[in-house]
């Protein structure tokens, strides 16, 4: 499942459209497209609408281990060498309310460039007037360090010294998007895509125009999204089958909540080693297996875990 | 036997291993920084003010990490050398300590303890190796100390990028009352190669039969850590071997039976410094916290015994296992030289 998060209707209209989102009428506090593999928030702008939006969506639809979440979107760029239209992934997010910066893993390859970027409570009018972080007695790293002379910061060409807060881009909704998200999902599962629309003087394109800068690069995302792995964390060892036998067997043998815990990290080793849980556990669904106690049950347990931890033929 | 890696994309969909190099603005300063970046010419270097905003941040996927891990370049402050763990063998050593100049591994075994000690698999290279020396010389004014610098990590498998194997050396040169343990499972000796040897610098090597190999990712083969443990002794270095952990897989006798043997085959017996030999255990806070993060794991969801806080193999199956090992190594090597850790050490 992709889980989008956008501050207003024109930023999230390419996606709705790419991704054949639906409304849903029966959601009221935000307005939530969907489809069967997809769920995309309008949140409003400001971090406060940001937050809230992220933990309703990821709410209504809890993620799995398998998902991702997107905050998609416009944002502004200190640099004039910078193309409008050109989309980036943050992989450094920095709340100016509080100068905390967040760092979302990157692990998949991406077409996109990398930059840190900025949130702020307001529209940014002047980035000039933006404060810088303290210079530290570190090498300016917009000079090259590597003898091969190229430069490696992740910001780039700038040095990192003249960004505001040490990032190329500013926005008003990352910082609490992600904040908000991380309750929910692991830091890798977090995807933070923002395309400049502006320089911070010149103030925001029309809605129409943001539509259409953002086609192409909603275009470019979706495609890397539907290639991008779902690696399930979690997945179960078990067929129907060797469920309903560990239910059987768990019932039929009077295992406590602990013995049947255990039956279950018994049955996850003798399925992880190519064995099958519901033939092992057949004995005891057979109509003339009786156990009379728990402590009866307790030696068959025994029984089983002396069998698969290897000092008895299985 | 599964793993996780059925279930985990291809490598290639991961950006590549240190394309994200995260540096503390004080370690930027550091002048081996300029030496590890110069490894990386095409990674993006993101400027962080302390390691632990990256390292220590929660619900991270150690493993996933481990596909695409990343650098962090920090400056290490507070203590720098630690008394010998519990966990740890001593090898008859009184004064026995450790250091981490590197948190983590480039490695990836299914069961390292690492992944449920740490909560990032990305790795952290503490550039300030000068401050561990201060403190290492300040012990070494009241005792001899016995020194391991690779715990927690593997560091000849990072000298092409490090470098801190060499300095290590050279420290080790100038102490002769610092012994220095360098464990490993690369097959990286051709790195240091053109040292002279130290009688005080202890190369070990970790051995794991090829049943056990293929539950090291990444991991140099067998063969290539013996033939590496082979240029090592040949160089006149003392080596120690290490079969440690044992894991009781199925056949697990025959396995080490037929691995030991070829193990005497490559190398010399009566060379060798020592040897050490552990049963696999792990203290089961972080055998829970591995088990969430690799739950496909078929070595990690064996049904361990725990007692006081550690959960290892049945007593009396890994007993047998390490009498069996001991008494095979002994046919080679003086018993007197075969170190075994006991549960209750
Ligand atoms: S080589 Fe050692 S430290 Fe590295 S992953 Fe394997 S067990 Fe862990």
């Amino acid at each position: 499942m992709l889980l989008f998060a956008a501050a207003l209707y024109p930023e999230a209209a390419p996606l709705i459209d790419f991704l054949h989102l639906k409304k849903d009428p029966a959601f009221r506090a935000f307005d939530l497209f969907t489809s069967a593999d997809a769920a995309l928030i309008i949140t409003g702008c400001g971090p406060a609408n940001a937050a809230a939006g992220t933990a309703c969506l990821l709410t209504a639809r809890p993620p799995k281990s398998s998902d991702s979440f997107v905050n998609f979107g416009i944002c502004g760029c200190c640099s004039r060498d910078t193309a409008i239209g050109t989309p980036y992934l943050a992989c450094r997010i920095t709340d100016a309310g509080d100068g905390r910066t967040y760092y979302p893993d990157l692990l998949y390859a991406s077409p996109f460039a990398e930059a840190g970027i900025t949130s702020f409570s307001k529209p940014v009018s002047n980035p000039a007037a933006l404060p810088r972080l303290p210079e530290s007695s570190a090498p300016d790293p917009g000079q090259p360090i590597a003898p091969s002379g190229r430069k490696q910061w992740a910001y780039g060409t700038l040095p990192y010294g003249t960004l505001p807060y040490g990032n190329l881009l500013f926005d008003m909704e990352a910082a609490a998007c992600y904040q908000s998200a991380r309750h929910f999902l692991m830091q890798h599962q977090m995807i933070f895509c923002k395309v400049v629309s502006d320089y911070g003087t010149s103030g925001r394109p029309a809605p129409g125009a943001v539509a259409d800068l953002l086609k192409e690069p909603a275009a470019s995302l979706t495609a890397w999204l539907s290639g991008l792995p779902a690696p399930d964390l979690s997945p179960d060892p078990f067929t129907e089958s060797d469920h309903e036998a560990i239910r059987t067997a768990s019932e039929r043998l009077k295992l406590s909540e602990a013995m049947h815990a255990q039956l279950i990290r018994l049955m996850t080793y003798a399925s992880l080693t190519g064995h099958s849980p519901a033939k092992l556990l057949a004995f005891f669904a057979a109509p003339e297996f009786t156990c009379t106690s728990k402590k009866e049950g307790k030696r068959y347990l025994e029984q089983l875990k002396y069998r698969l931890s290897g000092q008895a033929d299985l | 036997m599964n793993s996780l890696n059925t279930v985990c994309p291809a490598r290639q969909t991961f950006n590549p291993p240190f394309s994200r190099i995260y540096a503390e603005r004080e370690a930027l300063a550091h002048p081996r920084a300029a030496q590890v970046l110069s490894a990386f010419p095409a990674s993006r270097v993101i400027v962080i003010d302390h390691y632990k905003d990256v390292f220590n941040r929660t619900h991270q996927s150690f493993y996933l990490q481990k596909q695409s891990q990343a650098l962090i370049l920090a400056v290490k402050k507070g203590t720098l050398i630690y008394p010998g763990a519990p966990f740890c063998q001593d090898f008859g050593n009184s004064h026995f300590y450790y250091t981490s100049s590197v948190m983590n591994c480039i490695y990836d075994c299914e069961y390292c303890y690492l992944q449920g000690m740490y909560p990032s698999g990305n790795l952290v290279l503490f550039l300030n190796l000068e401050d561990i020396f201060g403190e290492v010389r300040a012990l070494l004014a009241r005792h001899p100390v016995y020194l391991c610098v690779s715990y927690d990590t593997d560091l000849l498998a990072l000298e092409g990028i490090t470098g801190l194997v060499r300095d290590w050396i050279a420290f080790a040169g100038e102490h002769p009352d610092l012994t220095l343990e360098i464990r490993t499972k690369s097959a990286a000796f051709s790195r240091i190669a053109d040292l002279a040897p130290l009688q005080n610098v202890i190369l070990a090597w970790t051995l794991s039969p090829e049943a056990a190999a293929r539950h090291e990712h990444r991991v140099p083969s067998p063969a290539l850590r013996l033939q590496s443990a082979l240029h090592a002794l040949r160089a006149g270095w003392p080596v120690r071997l290490c079969f440690d952990p044992l894991l009781l897989l199925p056949d697990a006798r025959n396995l080490y039976r037929t691995f030991i043997e070829e193990v005497f085959r490559t190398l010399p017996g009566d060379q060798i410094l020592d040897i050490g030999i552990g049963p696999f255990r792990i203290s089961t806070e972080y055998l829970k916290r591995i088990r969430r993060s690799r739950p496909a794991c078929a070595i990690l969801s064996y049904p361990f015994e725990v007692t006081d806080g550690s959960a290892s193999y049945d007593r009396t199956a890994m007993h047998a296992l390490m009498d069996e090992v001991c008494s095979l190594i002994a046919k080679y090597v003086n018993p007197d030289k075969i170190y075994r850790y006991e549960e209750d050490n």
